[in-house]
């Protein structure tokens, strides 16, 4: 009974987990990070948010117009932290590879911070006059971080969103 | 397990037992019979787990035809099936449900997230704005000495304040 309560059961989390991914990936905000587990470990911080969740956190947020009329037009959120621990080198490398890879997918540069042992980079996809994503990479002697915000995005909007979830700087 | 004439009708017995037909008496009997047969008791702990399963399946979200077929299962018995019955019959009860869920994943997707999970992706989200708001920092000087720190001083806060002024100086 029990092998095939877990298969079931497994079979159930996995298609459910798949179902989402395989969602985000067709997205043209969606990005790739690539694989800094073998270098650095498990990320410290990994979050997927996917469209359904984001749905239903924008409905629970009614009485806070801006939030929900944000999320409501998102469809994933993504991030991923590591440790770096003063290893820049592979995180670096990382970072130059997807920065390639979203010029050649005409990404759009918007801001680019290079000094020793430290870049951030942050693109985004247009479509006319809306975004459909947004990427930010930041590698310094602490962390690499990489972020992935798939939708439409609204970037007054978000800012506005970001007051009112009252985001502190320091972690 | 042997095929012995009490046992062709333990299959009905089990679908008594879970659907709760049979009297203390009958039950009593099944569960001694279990006690002395190590397959039985198998197929009755087996049968029960996939009726629960099963009572959790939102039949409503998958074709009609697939959900009534699910239903019929535990009911279905054939003569030549009744020799080999436990394995078999749950096998395939047990591939049926995989089947339905592939497809009630497939078309519908994940279920209504529970209030637990929204107040946790609300938590990830501000985390993430976190971050992207570190990332501001780091940048607010390199935009400053790019743009004059007058101008950048309403973008500094937060990174999307600069990727908005940036969005629309490149716009422009």
């Amino acid at each position: 009974m029990n092998k095939w309560m877990i298969a079931v059961l497994t079979a159930t989390l996995s298609l459910s987990a798949m179902a989402q991914q395989d969602e985000l990936e067709e997205l043209p905000g969606y990005v790739e990070f690539g694989e800094l587990k073998s270098v650095y470990g498990e990320p410290k911080v990994m979050i997927n948010i996917g469209g359904t969740l984001l749905n239903f956190m924008g409905a629970a947020s009614k009485h806070d117009p801006e939030a929900a009329a944000l999320l409501k037009n998102l469809q994933g959120v993504r991030i991923n932290v590591y440790s770096t621990e003063g290893q820049t080198g592979p995180a670096l490398e990382q970072l130059t590879k997807v920065k390639n890879m979203l010029q050649e997918q005409d990404w759009e540069p918007i801001v680019q911070v290079r000094e020793t042992g430290e870049e951030v980079q942050i693109f985004m996809k247009v479509d006319g006059e809306a975004m459909q994503g947004l990427v930010v990479m930041a590698v310094d002697g602490d962390e690499a971080v990489f972020i992935n915000i798939i939708g439409m995005i609204d970037p007054s909007q978000l800012a506005e969103v970001m007051e009112q979830f009252d985001v502190a700087v320091d972690l | 397990m042997n095929n012995s004439p009490d046992k062709s009708s333990w299959e009905e017995k089990i679908n008594a037992l879970l659907d709760g037909e049979l009297n203390e008496e009958q039950a009593k009997s099944l569960w001694a019979a279990a006690e002395r047969d190590s397959a039985l008791d198998g197929a009755i702990n087996e049968a029960v787990e996939l009726h629960r399963v099963v009572a959790k399946l939102q039949f409503n979200d998958m074709p009609r035809s697939l959900g009534r077929k699910l239903r019929q299962i535990p009911r279905q018995t054939s003569a030549h099936e009744r020799s080999g019955f436990l394995q078999l019959r749950w096998g395939m009860v047990a591939a049926t449900v995989l089947v339905a869920l592939m497809i009630t994943v497939s078309q519908v997707g994940p279920g209504e997230p529970s209030e637990a999970e929204i107040a946790q992706g609300r938590r990830d989200f501000n985390l993430t704005l976190t971050y992207l708001a570190r990332a501001s920092s780091r940048t607010s000087s390199q935009i400053a000495s790019n743009i004059g720190r007058g101008f950048s001083a309403p973008v500094t806060r937060h990174t999307v304040r600069v990727i908005s002024d940036q969005f629309k100086l490149n716009r422009e």
